[in-house]
């Protein structure tokens, strides 16, 4: 559908949902297109192609909400899709905070944010496999020890439109791209049973335009280089030193943050940070912003998923927690105002500060540069900290050798508090990005 | 109601048709995958049923395979037309001439794992509604420190129709019912959540036969007040006992994920061309296995059509077999194992665990604790995470105790526990004979999410390394 198209459509199902008697409605119609390649040892293992449709309406009776979600776009499915929902609110309790957004917050941004690239729905499949045939056997060449696990490249678009019945009805589309590689190589373990031991690891660039991927041949030596880097992986001891998270380790770590600050969860008191607004939470050295308007970044809208005029939010400042992320609900629950983040954080990053990585890396004596996070320990409903870890001992200001097995811990407070180095860049790699940082003290758990 | 009566209304021509052209450019194998779903979702928050969501999906996946290779393509259009179009897209990953399609199309049927007399998503609102409050008030009621209660009632009906390039037709009903509590508790500036969850493949007698929503509230309740008594966890490597059923995440992460045998057949999993090799202590027994009746894993042929088995994985410490699709089993040149599923039409099949079970052992579960001097205990789990390729997996526990001379002390909270699966199963010193399965709650996430089901009996493990954050 053209977007003029999925508009009408839009504004013609919120005038079914009123004539069906919903008090109010709401309704998003999106529609998704998707190439996805994965080539490994130089032949295509995975193509996918498709599109699909999807319609979303949320309705409330006498302050009663429901809501369905379908796939079939018939006038009939719609029409007893409408009567479902009606019929479900009647079971659900009076909520005196619903209700639509205030009038005055609907709108568009109005900008053009250089989120739709016509190149990456018209470049040909011929040349999106031919990218990651290149990008496998660019990273393959690099190092004879290297075991592809494929390379990716995905691509498609996405278009919405969303209407209300308090007379909002507006449309964008975006493009995204990605484009990535997952190596392995086989490991020795000193000792112990485990004589299967490989290193893996892996790189990505993602961009709305097709032509703002990373070169493939940054993103092959990337990869290449943190698989390899791993090879004679040993556990560390038990101790407590300085902890640099390298980007992919940042982003992890904020990404509970901004759990931690999502409206929905302190209004549920289920985030560590529920009764701190306007305190001191984390170093000076940490400024967190979530901006929806930043030309070309992955997570740009005009407005959000209830039709609420996106900004920029400053989240901290300083050090100091302003405002958690709100859409017009939560905003209600908490005596606040929205701040346009229906539908979760869109472009949210720790903005630069002034140290360069290897300039952290050389101010520790004895730490870790950490490169990798997994597991469900980090719990931002309690502020409790503890997750796996893979990375690089430092020893002496330099990068000594490779660690894995570990675990690090302690509370996210303590951590926020223990920034003292923000590096000076990042990239971005999808709605969440960080520059690396080192923190202070950290408990490391191994042998 | 579901509103779907489970025929797809796509005549068995139109099935040969779509097939060869999926074959029309020389793939070995292809099938239809049929998919109508229909998941509802009921929130009561604060102490207020919020919000029902209901959510309906139909579509196609269609896929071509040659080799290692796979073609795949969807559409929410049953047409004709839109079902060739998909069919050629998938076409394109072979390069050949084209293969034959099946002459005719038989109806197999299978043993039914699941045979519910109602659906939960069949049940009158007032019912689901009812059980909700139940738990709410039960969670509410437990303790003055409990500030917020949230309780979810999800329940789904999946209907699935597969037609394969062999000339088969399989259906299946697939029923869920899951139920969440989960509660703040607040005491002093101490803030805890406490959860409870549960559910399977299984009707409203889920509630009656297997747990109550009245004792969902009150255990998540009980968790919680617990962790707020809870002291920081240590920091080292230490003996640790599992308790029976939810433990058995440790072997979903530590030997399941690295066994789906994609990433045997990319040599990227540390148990590559281990067959056969000692990878476990001798008192270990792994199986994997979709036909466990009722279980949220459980199901009755795979998302390629083949029907479900149980399969033993490690077998006293010997690495017996991998969990295939069809592409690895292909490759390996072994019968596919009944592994290859799919979150949805949207997605081709990947080497995907079922139910993945510890078989029980013959020691004393209480023997075990008393022989224990040192070490951690750990009843219930938030989830885990593994590296494939070094074996290095995290699994997280909620509950979790300090065991001091053979008896069970303080509960500790904030703590991962990080090892490495050859490793770890080599140090299982003690299996008991208390056997359970886990309650239904357990969502595996591998590019693709679907239900899975594990557990476990009574084990010890001799070291692994404890992440408190506690130095002592």
């Amino acid at each position: 559908m053209t977007g003029d198209q999925m508009k009408e459509t839009a504004a013609r199902i919120v005038e079914t949902a009123l004539s069906e008697g919903a008090g109010t409605a709401e309704v998003d119609v999106a529609e998704n297109n998707r190439f996805g390649v994965t080539v490994r040892n130089g032949n295509i293992e995975n193509l996918i192609e498709s599109g699909s449709s999807r319609i979303g309406i949320s309705v409330s009776v006498d302050g009663r909400k429901s809501s369905a979600t379908s796939s079939d776009l018939s006038e009939e499915s719609i029409k007893r899709m409408i009567r479902e929902a009606v019929e479900l609110a009647a079971f659900m309790d009076r909520d005196e905070y619903f209700g639509l957004p205030d009038p005055e917050e609907l709108g568009s941004a109005g900008i053009d944010l250089g989120i739709h690239d016509e190149e990456t729905c018209s470049a040909t499949a011929d040349r999106k496999i031919g990218l990651a045939m290149e990008l496998e056997k660019m990273a393959c060449a690099l190092d004879g020890r290297i075991i592809s696990d494929g390379a990716s490249l995905s691509s498609g678009s996405y278009s919405s439109a969303f209407a209300n019945s308090i007379g909002f009805c507006d449309w964008y589309s975006q493009t995204w791209n990605s484009l990535e590689i997952s190596c392995a190589a086989a490991d020795r373990p000193a000792r112990g049973p485990n004589t299967g031991k490989k290193q893996s690891s892996y790189w990505f660039s993602t961009s709305c335009r097709f032509s703002g991927l990373e070169p493939i041949e940054s993103i092959a030596s990337k990869a290449v280089e943190r698989t390899i880097g791993k090879l004679g992986a040993v556990k560390p001891k038990t101790c407590e030193v300085p902890v640099i998270f390298d980007e992919t380790a940042a982003r992890r770590f904020f990404g509970s943050i901004s759990s931690a600050v999502n409206g929905g969860n302190i209004y549920r008191r289920a985030s560590f940070l529920a009764d701190r607004l306007g305190e001191k939470i984390s170093s000076p050295l940490v400024t967190l912003v979530d901006d929806p308007l930043i030309q070309g970044a992955p997570g740009s809208r005009p407005f959000d998923a209830e039709g609420v005029r996106t900004r920029k939010t400053t989240v901290v400042e300083n050090g100091i927690l302003k405002t958690w992320l709100l859409d017009s609900y939560q905003a209600r629950k908490l005596s606040m105002r929205t701040t346009g983040s229906a539908g979760g954080i869109s472009n949210f990053y720790m903005k630069p500060g002034d140290s360069s990585l290897e300039e952290m890396i050389a101010g520790v004596d004895e730490g870790l540069l950490l490169t990798e996070l997994s597991g469900p320990g980090a719990n931002w409903s309690n502020g409790d900290f503890s997750q796996g870890g893979q990375g690089i001992w430092i020893s002496g200001g330099k990068l000594a050798y490779p660690v894995n097995e570990f675990t690090i811990a302690g509370s996210f407070l303590q951590m926020l508090s223990g920034i003292s180095a923000v590096a000076d860049r990042f990239e971005w790699k999808g709605p969440l990005s960080s520059p690396a940082f080192r923190i202070d003290r950290m408990t490391i758990s191994g042998t | 109601m579901s509103g779907f009566s489970g025929d797809f209304g796509v005549p068995e021509e139109d099935f040969r048709r779509v097939i060869s052209a999926a074959l029309s450019r020389g793939a070995s194998w292809g099938e239809l995958y049929f998919e109508h779903s229909v998941d509802n979702r009921i929130t009561m928050e604060e102490g207020i049923v919020k919000e029902g969501i209901k959510s309906i999906s139909m579509g196609v996946g269609i896929r071509a395979v040659k080799g290692e290779g796979t073609g795949y393509a969807y559409t929410e259009d049953l047409s004709i037309g839109k079902m060739m179009q998909a069919a050629r897209t998938a076409a394109a990953i072979a390069d050949s001439g084209p293969g034959s399609g099946p002459a005719a199309i038989r109806e197999s049927r299978c043993e039914d794992h699941y045979p519910v007399t109602s659906a939960t998503t069949e049940e009158p609102l007032g019912n689901k509604v009812a059980w909700i409050g139940e738990a709410g008030e039960a969670a509410r009621l437990s303790d003055p420190a409990i500030t917020k209660v949230t309780v979810t009632l999800a329940d789904s009906i999946r209907d699935i129709q597969i037609v394969t390039s062999d000339g088969r037709l399989l259906r299946d009903r697939r029923p869920m019912t899951s139920f969440s509590v989960s509660v703040v508790a607040e005491r002093n500036g101490n803030r805890q959540i406490g959860v409870s969850s549960g559910g399977g493949r299984m009707g409203p007698e889920y509630f009656t036969e297997i747990k109550t929503p009245r004792r969902h509230g009150m255990e998540a309740a009980r968790q919680a007040l617990l962790l707020l008594e809870a002291i920081d966890a240590p920091a080292g490597p230490m003996e640790l006992i599992l308790a029976p059923a939810e433990s058995g995440i440790l072997l979903h992460e530590s030997v399941g994920h690295p066994l789906e045998a994609d990433f045997i057949r990319k040599k990227t999993s540390a148990y590559t061309d281990r067959l056969g090799d000692l990878v476990a202590s001798e008192l270990v027994t792994v199986i994997d296995d979709g036909t466990v009746r009722f279980d949220r894993g459980a199901i009755n042929f795979d998302d390629e059509g083949t029907i479900s088995s149980s399969n033993v994985l490690i077998e006293k410490g010997v690495l017996k077999a991998y969990m295939h699709d069809r592409i690895s089993a292909d490759f390996f040149g072994v019968p596919p194992t009944g592994n290859g599923r799919r979150e949805s039409y949207k997605h081709p099949p990947l080497p995907r665990m079922t139910v993945t079970y510890l078989a029980n052992g013959d020691s004393d579960p209480e023997e075990i604790l008393k022989s224990t001097k040192k070490g951690i205990y750990c009843k219930s789990f938030r989830g885990g995470q593994v590296d494939i390729s070094n074996g290095d997996f995290v699994f997280v526990p909620i509950e979790a105790y300090m065991v001091e001379n053979g008896r069970i002390t303080a509960p500790v909270k904030n703590l991962s526990l990080i090892g490495n699966g050859p490793d770890v199963l080599s140090r299982v010193t003690a299996v008991g004979n208390d056997f359970t399965f886990s309650d239904g709650r357990w969502t595996c996430g591998k590019g693709q999410q679907v239900p899975v089901g594990v557990g476990l009996p009574t084990i010890r493990i001799s070291e692994i390394t404890v992440g408190g954050s506690e130095m002592r």
